[in-house]
């Protein structure tokens, strides 16, 4: 009788060969960021407030004061409390979609990743709604008439369905086009190099594959970014009611 | 049970593969809404902007932005071609 007996660690290593590449460059690029926020934050609490700021703290300084700016500019002032969300998730996602540039595989090919945004800004949107409605939040689901039930209900996972499949589309769409032109001009170079020698190296994708990235990874990257903020903090801000009526 | 008779396995799984193609094709019909959409609204943007030429830098950000916002179903569309092309094994 062959029972194949795996030990904890044994079965703990096959698993983590198993998981897909896109969450390893996920860890990598988080902790890339994490360390960069760390080190940043570490050097404003020290900095003095009325010197000329230094590098670092300029850099902070810019990009936390201009999302908390856009945000309080987009979905008014009682939105101070998400900015650091916000922030974290443009730090995070242009990074992640150039990484596809860089060799590393995009973590937001993998359709967890752009699922997880979307629901944390689902999740947000309903809490907000709970805690400024209390109860009579669940009188939505029977607007305008009772009958409306199931239609409401169909309607609640649509934001974030759309949210996180806009992003994941963008993503998948660029890495798919482009490995379809790397393996094309791979092809071609074998076919024509062959006969000097040098079939291995792909000459030819150098000429046509960087407008194609400049225009997936960088282009793309940014507008799904700002249209993924753009849309959190509508759908968020849509919730709180304006100050004449609190 | 005819189905069973008139073709083997193998002929099965490959007149599968070329109906998950014709699949994919129809699906690629839905690059025709973003299409008009995003067409429709850069021609207001232009209109905006020969009325207005000095708010060109904000028509042009805010016309962006509503194009990434209609290219969503068109990518939906992209998706699930692309589904039944490389996913959609026998």
């Amino acid at each position: 009788m062959n029972i194949n007996w795996l030990s904890f660690g044994d079965m703990v290593t096959q698993y983590l060969l198993e998981l897909p590449a896109e969450i390893y460059s996920s860890i990598l690029i988080a902790i890339a960021v994490g360390v960069f926020a760390i080190v940043i934050g570490n050097k404003m609490k020290k900095a003095d407030p009325l010197a000329r700021p230094s590098t670092a703290v300029l850099l902070g300084e810019t990009i936390v004061g201009g999302i908390e700016g856009w945000t309080m500019n987009m979905g008014g002032p009682r939105m101070k409390g998400f900015a650091p969300y916000f922030c974290a998730v443009a730090i995070y996602l242009p990074i992640s979609f150039i990484s596809g540039m860089l060799a590393l595989p995009s973590p937001v090919g993998y359709y967890a990743v752009p699922l997880i945004f979307a629901l944390v800004t689902f999740i947000s949107t309903h809490a907000v709604a709970f805690k400024y409605q209390k109860w009579s939040y669940f009188k939505r689901f029977t607007s305008p008439f009772a009958v409306f039930l199931p239609i409401n209900i169909l309607t609640f996972p649509a934001n974030a369905i759309s949210l996180s499949f806009r992003m994941f589309g963008n993503a998948l769409a660029g890495t798919i086009i482009l490995s379809m032109v790397y393996w094309a001009t791979g092809n071609i170079t074998e076919m024509l190099f062959n006969l000097v020698g040098l079939g291995n190296f792909n000459f030819i994708a150098p000429f046509i594959t960087p407008f194609l990235h400049a225009y997936f990874d960088l282009f793309g990257a940014l507008i799904q970014t700002l249209v993924f903020l753009s849309l959190s903090v509508l759908f968020i801000s849509a919730e709180i009611p304006s100050e004449v009526d609190a | 049970m005819l189905f069973e008779m008139l073709f083997d396995v193998e002929t099965a799984s490959i007149i599968a593969r070329g109906l998950a193609f014709a699949g994919a094709g129809l699906a690629a019909i839905a690059g025709i809404g973003p299409g008009i959409g995003e067409g429709y609204a850069a021609g207001k943007a232009l209109e905006a902007i020969s009325r207005n030429p000095e708010l060109e830098g904000t028509i042009r950000s805010n016309m962006i932005l509503g194009i990434a916002l209609s290219e969503t179903t068109g990518i939906y569309g992209l998706v699930i071609a692309l589904l039944l092309i490389f996913v959609a094994r026998a």
